[in-house]
């Protein structure tokens, strides 16, 4: 059986030589690449389509579940963390492995040898991680950041940057100013993972940040348009602007 | 504590009809039985009442409130109660002095005298239990806020030392040693020197209140130094401390907070972590600032809200060491990032 080739992410230098010096003791891995950012990960992850990651979660830029909500197909991933109660709660309730830093080398082996048996059951992993990451949702932690495609690249968005998502052929756009960039991702699945403090569904195929709203302007039979800070104007339709008008209190 | 207005005005109605419109009922009453006059029986015993009731009022503004620093409970109740006796005799035979020759009511003496007597034993009583259950009830009540407030004492020492030993911090600073030790094993042996002086410190510090500058600042340069060590190069401070204050008294574990905000939360989208540290005097008063070029807080960023956060901790602790503070300042920096805040007065002291 050929080894797993195994993407190591985390932004210390130090964390990730440990990594690499104790997956270079089991023979039934091989690490191909090294990513000191969640940006770098997801960039790194699409191109070589490893087998499995093992990935830290407190990292700048994007964390490691804006990682995994980054991923189209996310492989087995192993969470690496130093401390972080939510976390380890969400990864307990969804049964998902995790590490926790300093973390001994039977441990990273038994996590190690788990993943493989999820790769011989070729397993969808983007099913198992969905879940997770509504988990965190639940316990009010949402995203804040969006890896968005930007032709070849990776770009991070802050959502609170971002003015509307909408879906345009199928695809679920991302509009910040005048550029629009496509995530992999469904609407319905953006809609639990983003605050709805903050993300507003205003009909079957748009979510609008609340705080883009400049103006509700009263259109025909009781529906709406929106105009948002950067001019753009949306529909609202009759039943989102009665739950809207309870929301702005207006 | 603040009352509602309903129960406020519910409490008034109560007042005047169990101090003053009783009474004043039973006075009347006893000396209608007295007099046989009964109306004017009635008038004077509102009188009585009334006449009572300033006294207890001018009583309780001008002699109580000196009675409230007695040290012993009982001894003040005893005081209270005879002062309340007191007042009845007094106001009562004024009264009554008054209202006789007023209406010119003749008075059957023996039948006054019982009625006198009885008026100034009863109602003392009756008030004076009422106002020994108030007492014990408050007293009661004090005794619970006090064990109250012993409670959050405890709870804010054990998060104040929570907050210090950031886990998160700790553990991974010990993943960090864990592989320095094969790769770099003289920076595994001093960052294990940092990490058992920043304990230390820590641990002294959740006993002593105030500490001189220097300390503050080596204990963050202890905290930098294994920072360092886990993010290299990408951890850039810039320092500029007055050398003239090195020994101002300032509250201990105060600043590292700020810092250690900075560091998780200003890292800038490449990773680079660029701090700005100040202390300085400005305007008289000694002005902590650490400032970061990361994404800066969230417009939702609330300090109130944010639970187990380091920096609504040195917020609390300015409130509670000073009495004129504005305690934590959050600010944007410019072009990016964000800049916190504390001021203090020079002495240390509030």
């Amino acid at each position: 059986m050929n080894p797993m080739r195994a993407v190591i992410v985390d932004d210390e230098l130090p964390a990730r030589e440990r990594l690499r010096r104790l997956l270079a003791e089991i023979e039934t891995v091989d690490v191909v690449g090294e990513a000191d950012s969640g940006q770098r990960a997801v960039e790194l992850v699409e191109t070589l389509s490893p087998d499995l990651v093992l990935l830290d979660i407190q990292m700048p830029g994007l964390n490691g579940f804006e990682v995994i909500e980054a991923l189209q197909d996310p492989p087995p991933v192993i969470f690496v963390t130093a401390y972080d109660e939510f976390a380890i709660r969400a990864f307990d309730v969804n049964a998902l492995d995790y590490l926790l830093k300093p973390y001994s080398r039977e441990r990273l082996a038994q996590a190690v040898g788990r993943a493989q048996e999820l790769c011989g059951e070729d397993r969808d992993m983007g099913a198992s991680f969905g879940p997770l990451l509504e988990t965190l949702a639940s316990e009010g932690r949402y995203v804040d950041r969006l890896a968005v495609r930007d032709g070849e690249r990776i770009r991070v968005l802050d959502v609170e940057q971002v003015d509307w998502i909408d879906v345009a052929d199928e695809r679920v756009l991302v509009h910040v100013g005048d550029e629009a960039y496509q995530v992999r991702r469904t609407l319905t699945e953006l809609e639990k993972r983003l605050d709805p403090a903050r993300f507003f569904r205003t009909h079957r195929s748009a979510l609008v940040n609340l705080s883009k709203i400049s103006e509700v302007i009263p259109w025909f039979k009781g529906s709406h348009k929106l105009r948002l800070s950067s001019g753009a104007e949306l529909d609202l339709s009759r039943a989102q602007a009665r739950a809207l008008r309870k929301l702005l209190e207006w | 504590m603040a009352q509602e207005p309903a129960q406020g005005r519910s409490q008034i109605v109560r007042r005047t009809l169990t101090e003053i419109l009783l009474p004043a009922l039973g006075f009347g009453l006893g000396v209608g039985f007295a007099t046989q006059a009964y109306l004017f029986s009635l008038v004077t015993g509102l009188a009585i009442s009334g006449t009572i009731y300033v006294l207890y009022r001018l009583d309780l503004l001008l002699v109580r409130s000196h009675l409230y620093r007695l040290s012993r409970d009982w001894a003040r109740v005893g005081l209270e109660m005879a002062f309340l006796l007191l007042e009845h005799l007094l106001g009562a035979s004024l009264a009554l002095l008054v209202c006789s020759r007023l209406f010119g009511l003749r008075i059957v003496p023996s039948a006054a005298w019982l009625v006198l007597a009885a008026m100034v034993v009863v109602v003392p009583v009756i008030h004076g239990t009422d106002m020994a259950l108030r007492f014990y009830r408050q007293m009661k009540e004090t005794e619970r806020q006090e064990e109250q407030l012993r409670a959050l004492a405890t709870q804010a020492e054990l998060t104040a030392l929570k907050a210090q030993i950031n886990p998160h911090f700790l553990f991974n600073t010990l993943n960090t040693i864990a592989q320095l030790i094969h790769t770099d094993s003289e920076r595994a042996e001093a960052t294990i020197e940092r990490l058992a002086e920043m304990f230390r410190y820590v641990l002294a510090g959740s006993e002593r209140e105030l500490v001189p500058l220097n300390e503050e600042l080596a204990f963050v340069n202890g905290y930098l130094e294994i920072e360092r060590a886990r993010f290299g190069d990408r951890l850039r401070v810039r320092r500029r401390v007055d050398p003239q204050i090195l020994h101002v008294p300032v509250p201990s574990l105060i600043l590292q907070p700020l810092v250690e905000n900075a560091v998780r939360h200003g890292q800038g989208s490449d990773g680079s972590i660029n701090l700005a540290l100040h202390v300085e005097v400005v305007a008289g008063e000694l002005v902590m600032s650490v400032a970061d070029r990361g994404r800066g807080m969230p417009s939702s960023f609330r300090l109130g809200e944010s639970a187990g956060h380091g920096l609504r901790n040195v917020d609390e602790r300015m409130r509670k060491t000073y009495r004129d503070t504005r305690g934590l300042e959050i600010e944007d920096n410019e072009p990016q990032g964000t800049v916190v805040r504390i001021r203090m007065p020079l002495g240390g002291q509030a």
